[in-house]
C-alpha cells in the first residue's frame, strides 16, 4: 500500500468564548470523524461527498497542513502525523498536492520558471541551465511550451494554470498526488484536456493519486476506488465498477440518482434526498445520514453503523445492507 | 400552433471596454412558446447570462450597448420601451432567479420582509395582505413552518433554503416567463435534485414558461423540453431535447457531448476540444468555432453560417451539420 489512514479524525471546537461555552456547552464540529482507507500503489483513489462532508480536510490532514485530532497516516510504512519536521519536509517530496483555484494557487509574482523550478531546487538540488531544462521538460510534459517559463500566471488561461500547478507538483518528484477538486473550476472542454492529463501522467509516472471531487461523473471516469464521504464519516468504499453499477449505502444510491448525466434526458427530475446537507456539529450517536435516509429503522437513531465488507472489497457503512 | 410568448430577433450586445469592444452576443435569435422549457447552455463567456439578462433590460448601458435587435414579448419590443412600462413587466411577468441567492438577498432584511415588498411594489397590497401572501409563496415552495423562515435572515438559511426563498420571491407575481439563471450551480447535488424538481411541479401548476440557463448539460437534460447551445456570443443549436442528445448538429454541441466524463467510458480517452475559446475582442472571421472545428472547410473561414432549420424543426448554424 502507498498510503494507510487508519482513525484519522479532526474536531473543531466552534464553542465560541467562555459565556457561550457555559450557557451552551461545548459545540463540536467533527469534520472528519474516524476515518480509514488505504490507497494501493499506481492506483487512484476517488474521495467523493458534498460541500462540509470532510473530503478536503482529508486532504489537508494527510498533508499535514493542518494537525489531526487523532489517528495515523502511513505512508510506506512510516506514520506521517508523527514525523519530527525535518523528516517531514524530506517527505513533502513524495506527498505533493494540486488545488482547486489555480487563480488562487499559484503566486502572482513568480514567473513560471520560478513557480516550477522552487521544487526543483528544493528537493532535487538542480540549479541555472539544469534547472531550467528540467523545468522545460515538464512544462512540455503537461502539454505548455517551453517558452512559455518567462511568463507571469495572469498571461495563462484556466486550464493551462491548473497544468502549471500539475507541472509544480510533478516537480518534486512525489510518488502520491493528492489532487483537491483540480477540475472543478473549469469548463468542461478545458476539464476534459486536464482529465486526460492526469490519467496519462498517472499512467505513465506510475503515481499514485488521491482524486477529490464532488462531481461522480469526474470521480467515476478517473478513480480506480472510490470513497464516498457524509458529514465527515465514509459511507462506503469499494472498486469504481461496483460503487457505480451495484451502490449498496442509500447515500450513495441516492448521489447517484440525484446526478444529472447526459445520458438521462428522457428521465424525470427527482430529488431522493430530502432535508440539507448538515454539518456534523455535535452529531448524534447513531448513523449521520440517519434523519434524511429512506431504509432508516430504529437502531439508526442510536447505534452508529461500522464500515464492513459486505461483498468482496465492497465496504460499507449501514445496519439495513 | 400559437404565436410566441417571447421572440428574441438578432439580438447582438457589444460591451465598449477600455480593452476595446467585445461583442458578447451576435445575431441570438429564439422563442418561448407558453409553458415550455428552453434550456440554454453553454461554458463561461458564451453570452448566456447576457442574454438572459438583456431581455429583463438588465444590462448596464454604457459601457453595455444593445446594438440590434428586438424582444418581442406579447409581439411588444422590449427594448423600445421606456423604464417606467419596463418595471411592470420586470419581476411581475417576467422574472428571474439567479446563480448565488446569498448575493441576490439583502442581508440586512428579513426574507419575510423582502418578499412582502414584491407584493407590496408590484401588486400595491397593504402590509397585512403582503405578509399573509408571502408565507403563501413561502409554503409553495415547500419551505418548513413559512412563519419562521419569514422572520429568519439570509445568512440563517442554509443554500438550499435561500434558492427557495429566491424562487418564492420570484414567483411572487405569478410571472408569465421566470428566467433561472444557473440557480443550482452553487448547491450540493442532492439539494440541486431538490430545487429542479420543485422548478418542475411550480412551472407545471403556474403554466409558466422556463428560460433555463446552464453550463452543466446533465441538468438542462433533466428539465428541459428545447436546448439552445451558444458558443462565443452566438446561438449555434436550438433543438429539441431527443434530438440534441440523440442526433446532435452541431460539431460544438457533437464536441460538447463527447468531452464530459462518463464512469462508463473510463478505459477511453476524453475527446476534449482542442484550443480554447476565440477571443471576444477580435473574434475570428466566419464561424467563430472553426479554429477548434475537426470538420472546417474554406468556407467556414470566410463566412458565418446563420441558424438555419437543418433537420426537422431543429436549427443549427452550420455548413455541415449531422454526423
Amino acid at each position: 500500500m502507498m498510503l494507510e489512514v487508519k482513525n484519522l479524525t479532526k474536531y473543531y471546537d466552534i464553542s465560541g468564548g467562555l459565556m457561550s461555552r457555559l450557557s451552551a456547552g461545548l459545540k463540536l464540529l467533527k469534520a472528519v470523524d474516524h476515518i480509514g482507507f488505504s490507497v494501493p500503489e499506481g492506483k487512484t483513489f476517488g474521495l467523493v461527498g458534498e460541500s462540509g462532508c470532510g473530503k478536503s480536510t482529508t486532504a489537508r490532514l494527510i498533508t499535514r497542513l493542518i494537525p489531526a485530532t487523532e489517528g495515523e497516516v502511513f505512508f510506506q510504512g512510516r506514520d506521517i502525523l508523527r514525523l519530527p519536521k525535518r523528516e517531514m519536509r524530506e517527505l513533502r517530496r513524495h506527498v505533493q498536492m494540486i488545488f482547486q483555484d489555480p487563480y488562487a494557487s499559484l503566486n502572482p509574482r513568480m514567473r513560471i520558471i520560478e513557480v516550477v523550478g522552487r521544487p526543483l531546487s528544493h528537493f532535487q538540488g538542480l540549479k541555472g541551465r539544469k534547472r531550467r531544462d528540467r523545468a522545460a521538460e515538464l512544462l512540455d510534459l503537461v502539454g505548455l511550451r517551453p517558452e512559455q517559463l518567462d511568463r507571469y500566471p495572469h498571461e495563462f488561461s484556466g486550464g493551462q494554470r491548473q497544468r502549471i500547478g500539475i507541472a509544480r507538483a510533478l516537480a518534486a518528484g512525489p510518488k502520491l498526488i493528492i489532487a483537491d477538486e483540480p477540475v472543478s473550476s473549469l469548463d468542461v472542454s478545458v476539464q476534459a484536456q486536464v482529465l486526460n492529463l492526469l490519467k496519462k501522467l498517472q499512467r505513465e509516472l506510475k503515481l499514485s493519486l488521491i482524486f477529490i471531487s464532488h462531481d461522480l461523473n469526474v470521480v467515476g471516469y478517473l478513480a480506480d476506488i472510490v470513497a464516498v464521504m457524509y458529514a465527515g464519516k465514509i459511507m462506503e468504499i469499494a472498486p469504481v465498477a461496483q460503487i457505480f453499477n451495484a451502490p449498496l449505502n442509500p447515500y450513495t444510491k441516492a448521489l447517484l440518482a440525484s446526478n444529472p448525466t447526459v445520458g438521462s434526458y428522457m428521465e424525470t427530475v427527482r430529488s431522493p434526498l430530502k432535508g440539507e446537507v448538515p454539518l456534523p456539529v455535535n452529531p448524534p450517536s447513531g448513523c449521520r445520514l440517519e434523519p434524511r435516509c429512506p431504509i432508516r429503522v430504529d437502531r439508526c437513531k442510536t447505534i452508529e453503523p461500522m464500515l464492513e465488507e459486505k461483498r468482496t472489497l465492497h465496504r460499507v457503512a449501514c445496519h439495513e445492507v | 400552433m400559437d404565436a410566441p410568448l417571447l421572440e428574441v430577433k438578432n439580438l447582438t450586445i457589444r460591451f465598449h471596454l477600455q480593452r476595446g469592444v467585445l461583442s458578447a452576443v451576435q445575431n441570438v435569435s429564439f422563442s418561448l412558446r407558453a409553458g415550455e422549457t428552453l434550456g440554454i447552455v453553454g461554458e463561461t463567456g458564451c453570452g448566456k447570462t447576457v442574454t438572459s439578462l438583456s431581455i429583463l433590460r438588465l444590462i448596464p448601458c454604457p459601457p453595455g450597448n444593445i446594438a440590434g435587435g428586438e424582444i418581442l414579448f406579447h409581439g411588444e419590443d422590449l427594448l423600445k420601451k421606456s423604464e417606467r412600462e419596463i418595471e411592470k413587466i420586470r419581476g411581475r411577468k417576467i422574472s428571474m432567479i439567479f446563480q448565488e441567492p446569498m448575493t441576490s438577498l439583502n442581508p440586512s432584511l428579513t426574507v419575510g420582509e423582502q418578499i412582502s415588498e414584491c407584493y407590496r411594489v408590484h401588486m400595491g397590497h397593504s402590509g397585512k395582505v403582503a405578509r399573509e401572501f408571502t408565507e403563501h409563496a413561502l409554503s409553495l415552495v415547500q419551505l418548513p413552518s413559512p412563519q419562521t423562515v419569514a422572520g429568519r435572515y439570509p445568512h440563517e438559511l442554509a443554500g438550499g433554503m435561500r434558492q427557495r426563498v429566491m424562487i418564492a420571491m420570484a414567483l411572487a407575481c405569478q410571472p408569465e416567463i421566470l428566467i433561472a439563471d444557473e440557480p443550482t450551480t452553487a448547491l450540493d447535488v442532492t439539494i440541486q435534485a431538490q430545487i429542479l424538481e420543485l422548478l418542475k411541479e411550480l412551472q407545471t401548476k403556474m403554466k409558466m414558461a422556463l428560460i433555463f440557463i446552464s453550463h452543466n448539460l446533465g441538468v438542462v437534460a433533466r428539465l428541459c423540453d428545447r436546448i439552445g447551445v451558444m458558443y462565443a456570443g452566438s446561438l449555434v443549436e436550438l433543438s429539441d431535447k431527443k434530438s440534441l442528445f440523440t442526433h446532435p448538429l452541431h460539431p460544438y454541441t457533437q464536441a460538447l457531448l463527447n468531452a464530459i466524463p462518463r464512469p462508463d467510458l473510463r478505459d477511453e480517452t476524453l475527446k476534449a476540444i482542442p484550443g480554447s475559446v476565440c477571443n471576444l475582442f477580435d473574434p475570428p472571421p466566419g464561424c467563430k468555432f472553426h479554429p477548434r472545428c475537426a470538420k472546417a472547410k474554406e468556407l467556414c473561414k470566410t463566412e458565418m453560417p446563420r441558424l438555419e432549420a437543418k433537420s426537422g424543426e431543429n436549427l443549427a448554424a452550420c455548413y455541415f451539420p449531422g454526423a
